[in-house]
């Protein structure tokens, strides 16, 4: 795929990245992330829109979200959960179970909460990892705790689509990390 | 040998260019690029060298600044 002039210009300082360049740039723009939930989902599609990642798919998002996406960047295509997908995200339980059969064998990324503080972004690569109800507690996060997961999990979901992905982890209110626990998964999953 | 002219571009697309050029060729062909003294003649180089390009000669070209890049 090669880049037109004013996606060269938009998407600059992205090239200029050693782990982007051209060829990352155009693989994000044929790459179809779909977004479950609605805590953390505003700035997890704008941070992946402005990324330039070519479908974004919305389910449960803020009504009018998608004309704030698209005028972002008109690169972006904004649809429902219809197709397959490279990553699906769901943000908390709301909408796990959709996401959970939305991904079919796409790697799921469950953010929400762990068993004690912080937030919790869990890969679930394969289906003995389990779904995001069973790797999550119920998550209720206020406003700016939401906004930061939603950022934390478009950062992750570019780095697998660029190749680099990363293990799961529990983030502290003070900004550190820790691997994520091993949960046991005590549903049926899909 | 393939030559990138970035003399009419500015910082950062100069070196937005010369990259694009380098990912479309093949590990171990060269690439001849051909920029204006200045800005450009200073980072160009510095930004390949720094993202691991082997810069195999450089320097002026009349007024402007040309040099040859390997892809690794």
């Amino acid at each position: 795929m090669t880049l037109r002039e004013d996606q060269i210009q938009r998407y600059a300082r992205h090239i200029l990245l050693r782990e982007v360049g051209g060829v990352g740039q155009a693989r994000l723009l044929g790459s179809r992330v779909l977004v479950a939930g609605s805590a953390g989902a505003e700035t997890a599609l704008v941070y992946l829109a402005a990324a330039g990642v070519g479908t974004l798919g919305l389910l449960g998002a803020p009504d009018g979200l998608d004309a704030r996406l698209r005028a972002l960047n008109p690169d972006v295509a904004v649809t429902t959960a219809e197709g397959s997908w490279d990553v699906v995200v769901a943000l908390g339980q709301v909408g796990a179970r959709a996401a959970t059969d939305a991904a079919g064998g796409a790697p799921l990324l469950a953010v929400g909460a762990p068993a004690g503080e912080g937030v919790l972004l869990a890969w679930l690569r394969t289906k003995e990892d389990g779904c995001p109800r069973c790797a999550t507690h119920p998550w209720a996060p206020d406003e700016a705790t939401a906004a930061l997961a939603g950022a934390w999990a478009a950062s992750e979901v570019l780095l697998a689509l660029l190749g680099h992905p990363r293990p799961s982890v529990v983030v502290l209110p003070s900004g550190a990390t820790r691997p994520a626990p091993k949960h046991t998964c005590t549903c049926e999953a899909p | 040998m393939n030559t990138l002219d970035i003399t009419r571009d500015t910082c950062p697309i100069t070196y937005v260019r010369t990259k694009l050029a380098l990912e479309a060729l093949a590990p171990g062909e060269r690439l001849v690029v051909v920029m204006r003294v200045g800005e450009p003649s200073r980072n160009v180089p510095r930004s390949l060298r720094e993202d691991g390009y082997p810069v195999i000669e450089e320097g002026p070209d009349g007024e402007l600044y040309r040099l040859v890049v390997e892809r690794p």
